[in-house]
């Protein structure tokens, strides 16, 4: 999954950058590198603002579809609930 | 290169041969503050040598008897640049080789600012290492041993605080003795050296200096507390789906407001100041040499001093504008602005930051062409500063309302409401034809923002950078004023004889506009604006005045008719009688069409002179020329547009 897929209040650990490119790059300069804690703070006007340790970044969705994460099992649990609860598969 | 950097406004410079310090960091570290710590009033901030990137330059007295040459290089988070001001700091660093660089480090994000660190170690360099915010980590609880950090990156670091208005004795020694000292030798951290060419793999190599830093912060960080901090709360609002456009929306009216409404006091005082005692005094100086009357005192009172009044009447505007903007850049209020925006920007191709000036530009287009400098990309600056002309100025709302008031009586509101509503539509419409067409290179940039904790501004931080910014702009925007202004007396100055033969020709400056050179210029023009229905010599010299000042353009209309200017455009007099004769003449009885075709024209036209001067220094001499070009014809197009299809309603 990547942190699109993640809900507002969600953390997971970044797996690894899947695009390419200086924009990919700068993704991990900016504090989303493997290895390193994620959480969602909020989600609005198509971006998502997020918290890596003591840094606070704003991501657009297309750019946060290319950081592939591995979501917190606790947060995992919570999202698949939610999902079923709302009636998605 | 680094020897070479001249032309910067009001910097100084350091004796020649003396060394020069590179001052390098991530953005929002506390840099510009460290700079004005280390070189005080003696700085300036300008356009490198060759390019359009700012750079600060001043000197910093390291001994009594030892100047150093001190950059602020723009903030970079990696020497793999993505920007031109990144290009510009790899450029400088790798290839250039300063005598020195100081990297400011935040103590907060250690991790993001030691990236630099680990790619600037990876060539043999003097280094020294100033180390801020380390107040804000012992309030989160954390702690960073200083030494343990020197040792384990191999470069001295000295704690800072960029409020102290000196550095600390431990920086000017380390500094010193780095200068005197062999440079630190490389160390070979990843793969691909940093600044090298695209071939390697670069992202194994980042993840390589992560890995580095991971086991420098293993040995000299304690961790902060982490959990949400009072900025993310705050941003739980201000970034809200709802809430945060109403507060952005806020913020941009008071800066609006603020800018035009707290700034025309000063702005008239400053007139009145230069209309009345400057002029005067001019006049009574050439008066004493019996010269009052002369072609020559005319030229300096009613040209050159009336010129540079224009200039100076702006001032109040940017100091206000620039100051509101240093308080929102310091604050960190302008990066969240950037994300509330951005959606709506990116409809015209420009980021969420162009929405600033965009803003300012409805009170005044000048502060807000100086107000793109918040666009950190080039090209998206380039295009933000063409679209601009576009915003409807206050000084376009005065011709607006006294025709207004004019033609369309009690519902003057809504016709000038309607060209305001055109502006908007003008700036898209444009942005996407230029986006389509010259600016097609530009790609849609995703948003990826840092966004800094909230923090009351520092005072004498935003007066240094609104005082730079403000200098800067004076330097370059007199000089042009200047030269144009006395053209455009010329042209009214001088007689056109032969061409009314029922006025009678006057000497050199007592002419009427009816028969100097510029009314001639004039009707020469007017048949251009037939197809537009306002084809008449009075209406092409208003909007040629216009050109020097849109609020010119009642006054010169005045002085055509011979009218008294109204004190109140809400109370035309005798001037909206003649108006309606004039438009009813020349539009063959279409007067509604003509007017509308009017205001039109001069919502889009040219903007004043002042605009052009701060466009110029931003985009250079051909792009400002290809922005009127640009907007004559868009003028004229839709002038024409609008007069042929009202004309027929």
């Amino acid at each position: 999954m990547t942190l699109v897929d993640l809900d507002v209040g969600a953390t997971a650990t970044v797996a690894r950058i899947a695009g390419d490119g200086r924009m990919s790059l700068r993704i991990m300069e900016l504090g989303l590198f493997p290895g390193v804690e994620v959480h969602v703070l909020g989600c609005s006007f198509g971006n998502l603002r997020l918290a890596a340790g003591p840094t606070r970044l704003a991501i657009s969705e297309e750019l946060a579809g290319v950081v592939v994460v591995t979501e917190h099992p606790d947060d995992a649990a919570s999202s698949i609930a939610a999902r079923v609860a709302g009636g998605v598969a | 290169m680094l020897s070479e950097c001249h032309g910067v406004a009001g910097a100084r410079y350091a004796p020649p041969g003396s060394a020069t310090i590179a001052l390098v960091g991530c953005p929002n570290v506390g840099k510009s503050a460290v700079f004005r710590m280390l070189t005080g009033i003696r700085a300036g901030v300008g356009n490198y040598p060759g390019t359009t990137v700012d750079v600060g330059r001043g000197v910093w007295d390291l001994t009594p008897d030892r100047q150093v040459g001190v950059l602020d290089l723009p903030g970079t988070y990696s020497l793999d640049p993505i920007s031109p001001d990144e290009c510009l700091v790899r450029d400088l660093l790798v290839d250039d080789h300063p005598d020195l660089v100081v990297v400011v480090l935040d103590a907060v994000n250690l991790t993001r600012s030691l990236y630099l660190v680990s790619q600037l170690r990876e060539q043999a360099r003097r280094l020294v290492v100033a180390l801020t915010m380390s107040d804000v980590v012992k309030r989160r609880g954390g702690e960073v041993d200083v030494e343990r950090l020197a040792a384990a990156i191999g470069v001295q670091v000295v704690r800072v605080d960029g409020r102290d208005r000196q550095p600390p004795v431990e920086l000017t020694s380390a500094v010193a003795a780095a200068l005197d000292g062999a440079e630190v030798p490389a160390r070979t951290v990843a793969q691909v050296p940093a600044g090298a060419s695209a071939d390697g793999d670069e992202f194994a190599a980042a993840q390589e200096r992560f890995e580095w830093i991971a086991a420098v912060e293993a040995q000299c960080v304690s961790a902060l507390r982490s959990g949400r901090t009072g900025s993310d709360r705050v941003d739980r609002v201000v970034c809200h789906r709802w809430l945060g456009p109403i507060i952005f929306l806020a913020a941009m009216f008071a800066v609006f407001w603020i800018t035009t409404k707290a700034a025309a006091p000063l702005q008239q005082a400053l007139s009145d100041f230069v209309d009345g005692p400057v002029s005067g005094g001019t006049r009574a100086a050439f008066g004493w040499f019996g010269l009052s009357d002369n072609i020559a005192a005319a030229f300096v009172v009613d040209g050159l001093i009336a010129g540079v009044g224009a200039v100076l009447t702006f001032v109040p505007l940017m100091i206000i504008m620039f100051g509101l903007l240093a308080l929102m850049e310091d604050s960190g209020y302008l990066a969240r602005a950037a994300v509330v925006a951005d959606r709506l920007m990116r409809t015209v191709g420009l980021p969420g930051r162009a929405f600033i000036p965009m803003i300012v530009g409805f009170g005044c287009n000048v502060p807000a062409v100086a107000a793109t400098r918040v666009i950190p990309n080039a090209r998206h600056r380039l295009l933000a500063v063409l679209l601009l002309p576009f915003t409807s100025c206050n000084a376009r709302l005065v011709v607006y309302v006294l025709v207004g008031t004019v033609f369309f009586g009690p519902n003057a509101g809504y016709v000038i409401f309607a060209m305001y509503v055109l502006s908007v539509v003008l700036v898209v419409a444009v942005g996407r034809l230029l986006r389509g067409t010259v600016f097609r290179d530009i790609s849609p940039e995703p948003l990826l923002i840092d966004l800094p904790p909230y923090h009351a501004p520092a005072p004498g931080l935003v007066a240094s950078v609104t005082w730079q910014r403000l200098r800067a702009f004076l330097r370059t925007a007199t000089g042009v004023i200047m030269v144009t202004s006395a053209i455009v007396w010329l042209l009214s100055a001088t007689p056109a004889i032969g061409v009314r033969p029922t006025d009678v020709p006057s000497g050199f400056g007592e002419v009427t506009v009816a028969s100097s050179l510029g009314g001639q210029v004039s009707a020469a023009v007017a048949p251009v604006f037939d197809p537009a229905g306002f084809g008449s010599w009075e209406a092409a010299s208003a909007l040629m005045t216009g050109f020097a000042a849109k609020e010119s353009v009642v006054a010169a209309w005045a002085q055509t008719y011979g009218a008294d200017e109204p004190g109140d455009e809400r109370e035309p007099g005798a001037l909206g009688a003649y108006l309606r004769a004039d438009f009813d003449a020349s539009s063959g009885g279409h007067t509604v069409a003509a007017v509308l075709a009017f205001m039109v024209f001069l919502l889009a036209y040219t903007p004043c002179l002042t605009t052009l001067a701060a466009q110029r220094r931003e985009i250079g001499t051909r792009w400002t020329l290809f922005g009127v070009g640009m907007q004559l014809v868009v003028a004229w197009v839709l002038a024409v547009a609008v007069f042929q299809v009202a004309s027929r309603l």
